[in-house]
C-alpha cells in the first residue's frame, strides 16, 4: 500500500467515525422522525426480502448437496441436520444476509443520498430548519440495524428449509425428524451471538450507505461511484466485524 | 409612516462585510461587501464561476466563509452555533437553482416538511390553508397531489417557490430563478418574484445572469469580479456605466 492510500484510509476511517459518532447524540434528541423511520424500514424490510429469501433458500440447498456425500462416506448422515443448522444459524445465515442487504441496501441508499447532495436537496432541507443527518441518516441506519436481524432469522429458517427439501432429493427424512434434530442441536451460545452480530452487520451497511452518499461528488459520476463504494466497504466491514464478534465469543467461551 | 420606522428601513437588514473564501489555493470571495435593505431586490450578477453562489450558500451558513462577516440585524452569522443558525436561516427562504424539491414526496408533502419542523404547533387543518395559499400564489393548486417526477423543469421551480414563501420569510434568496427553462416560462417566474415582493414585504438577493430579470427585478445590483463588489447601482445607471468590463453585461 502506497503512502498516499494508506493516509487516505486513515482519513476515510476517520471521517467514518466521525459520521457514526454524531448517530447516538441524534438519535435521542427530540424531534423524533418516527413516520420517516417506519417507512424507511418498511421500505428497506421489503426491497431486500424477496432477494435475501431466494439466496439464503438456494444456499441452504446447496450446502446440504455438498456436505451429505462426505456425511455419507464417514457414516454419520443422522448429524446432517445439526451440522446444517450449527452451520447455517452460526455463520452462514447471518454473514450472507447481511451481504446481500449491503448489496441491495448500502448501494441503494448511497444512491439516493448522493442524488439528493447533487440535485441539492440535502442543502434544501439544512436550509429550511430541518437536521438532514436526524431525517436523512438517523433513520436509514436505525431501519437497517432493526430490519437484518429479522430478515436474517427469517433467512435462517428459509436455509434450513432449503436443506431439508435437498435432504429430500436423495434420500427421506421426515419432517418432524429433520426439525427436532435441528432444534435439540442449537442452543443459546449459537443463536445469541449469532443473533447480537446481525444488528453490527445492519449499523454498518446503514451508516456506510449513508456516509458514502451524503459527502458524495456532486456530480452524476458521483452517484455512481458512492453506490459502488458502500458496497465495498460495507462488505469488507462485515467481515472485519464478524471477526471481532466471533473472536470475542471465542474469547468468552462462547466456542 | 413614524420617523422610527423611516430610520429603521434605512438601516441595513443584512450586511456583508470583507466576506472572503478560498478553496484550496482558488480564491473565490475576497473582501466582498454588500447590504440588502428592507424591501429591496438586489441583484447580484458575474461571469460564471464569480462566485455568486459560494456568496449565497455563504449567506446561510452552507458554506462557512474564511473570513468577514455577515450580519442580519446586527447580528453576525459567521460566528453562531449551529443551533443559533437554525433560528436565524428560518428568517430566509432559498430558491435553489434546480429547484430541489424533494423527489419521494408529493407537492402537498414538499411544502408541509419545512412547516411541520420548525416547531410553528399548526394544526392539519391550518397547514392544509397555508399550502394551498403558497400554491395558489404560484398557480400550482391544481397540482397539489403530483410527484415530482409528473412536473415540468418551470413547474418544479414554482413549487420550490411556494416551499421557499411558505414560512413567509424576511429575506428570499434566488439561485439563477430563470437558469435552465424558456423564455415564456422564465417571464412568468420574473413576474412571480415581483408579486411574491409586493404580497410578502420580503427583501431578496437575486443571483442571476437574465437581462430581463435584473431589468424588471432589481432595486440595486452589485456586480460580482474577481471576488469583490467591483460596481454598485441601480439599472439605469449600470446601464449607462462606461466601463467595458460593466458594458458588456448590458450588451
Amino acid at each position: 500500500m502506497s503512502q498516499n492510500a494508506f493516509y487516505t484510509f486513515l482519513y476515510v476511517t476517520g471521517d467514518l467515525a466521525r459520521f457514526a459518532g454524531q448517530f447516538f447524540p441524534q438519535l435521542v434528541r427530540p424531534e423524533y422522525e418516527i413516520r420517516e423511520g417506519i417507512r424507511q424500514s418498511y421500505l428497506i424490510g421489503v426491497k431486500s426480502l424477496g432477494l435475501i429469501s431466494l439466496t439464503t433458500f438456494i444456499i441452504g440447498m446447496v450446502l446440504c448437496m455438498q456436505i451429505r456425500p462426505y456425511m455419507v462416506d464417514f457414516g454419520v448422515v443422522s448429524e446432517l441436520p445439526a451440522i446444517l443448522c450449527i452451520a447455517i444459524i452460526r455463520e452462514v445465515g447471518p454473514v450472507l444476509t447481511a451481504l446481500v442487504f449491503a448489496g441491495k441496501i448500502a448501494s441503494s441508499i448511497s444512491a439516493e443520498l448522493a442524488s439528493m447532495r447533487v440535485t441539492e436537496q440535502i442543502d434544501a432541507m439544512d436550509v429550511s430548519g430541518t437536521n438532514p443527518y436526524k431525517y436523512l441518516v438517523v433513520t436509514r441506519v436505525l431501519a437497517c440495524t432493526l430490519m437484518l436481524p429479522l430478515l436474517s432469522v427469517l433467512a435462517c429458517g428459509l436455509a434450513l428449509t432449503g436443506s431439508f427439501l435437498a435432504i429430500n432429493l436423495d434420500g427421506f427424512t421426515s419432517y418432524q425428524i429433520f426439525w427436532s434434530e435441528v432444534f435439540s442441536s442449537l442452543n443459546i451460545s449459537d443463536v445469541l451471538p449469532a443473533f447480537l452480530k446481525t444488528f453490527f452487520f445492519g449499523f454498518v451497511v446503514g451508516m456506510v450507505g449513508c456516509y458514502k452518499g451524503y459527502f458524495s461528488k456532486t456530480n452524476t459520476q458521483g452517484v455512481g461511484e458512492s453506490a459502488n463504494r458502500a458496497v465495498v466497504l460495507s462488505s469488507i466491514l462485515i467481515f472485519v466485524v464478524d471477526l471481532f464478534v466471533v473472536g470475542i465469543t471465542y474469547l468468552l467461551g462462547f466456542i | 409612516m413614524t420617523q422610527l420606522q423611516k430610520i429603521n428601513e434605512k438601516e441595513p437588514i443584512l450586511s456583508i462585510r470583507s466576506l472572503c473564501k478560498r478553496f484550496g489555493s482558488k480564491i473565490i470571495l475576497s473582501d466582498f461587501q454588500a447590504d440588502l435593505y428592507r424591501k429591496e431586490n438586489l441583484v447580484v450578477m458575474g461571469k460564471s464561476g464569480a462566485g455568486k453562489s459560494v456568496l449565497i450558500k455563504c449567506i446561510v451558513g452552507l458554506i462557512q466563509p474564511d473570513s468577514g462577516s455577515i450580519r442580519i440585524h446586527g447580528e453576525d452569522m459567521t460566528q453562531m452555533s449551529l443551533r443559533e443558525l437554525q433560528v436565524a436561516r428560518r428568517r430566509f427562504g432559498f430558491l435553489f437553482q434546480s429547484g430541489a424539491i424533494y423527489d419521494s414526496l408529493s407537492v402537498r408533502e414538499n411544502l408541509e416538511f419545512p412547516l411541520r419542523r420548525v416547531g410553528l404547533k399548526l394544526t392539519a387543518g391550518e397547514i392544509l390553508q397555508k399550502v394551498e395559499e403558497a400554491l395558489d400564489d404560484v398557480g400550482l393548486l391544481a397540482s397539489i397531489d403530483l410527484m415530482p417526477s409528473e412536473l415540468s423543469g418551470g413547474m418544479r421551480k414554482r413549487v420550490g417557490l411556494a416551499r421557499t414563501i411558505i414560512l413567509q420569510p424576511e429575506i428570499i434568496l434566488y439561485d439563477e430563478p430563470t437558469t435552465g427553462l424558456d423564455a415564456v416560462t422564465g417571464r412568468e417566474i420574473i413576474s412571480l418574484i415581483n408579486r411574491i415582493k409586493e404580497k410578502y414585504h420580503a427583501s431578496s438577493i437575486i443571483i442571476t445572469h437574465d437581462n430581463e430579470c435584473i431589468r424588471t427585478n432589481s432595486d440595486r445590483i452589485v456586480l460580482l469580479h474577481q471576488g469583490a463588489s467591483y460596481v454598485q447601482g441601480d439599472y439605469p445607471s449600470l446601464l449607462a456605466h462606461t466601463d467595458p468590463f460593466v458594458k458588456q453585461f448590458f450588451l
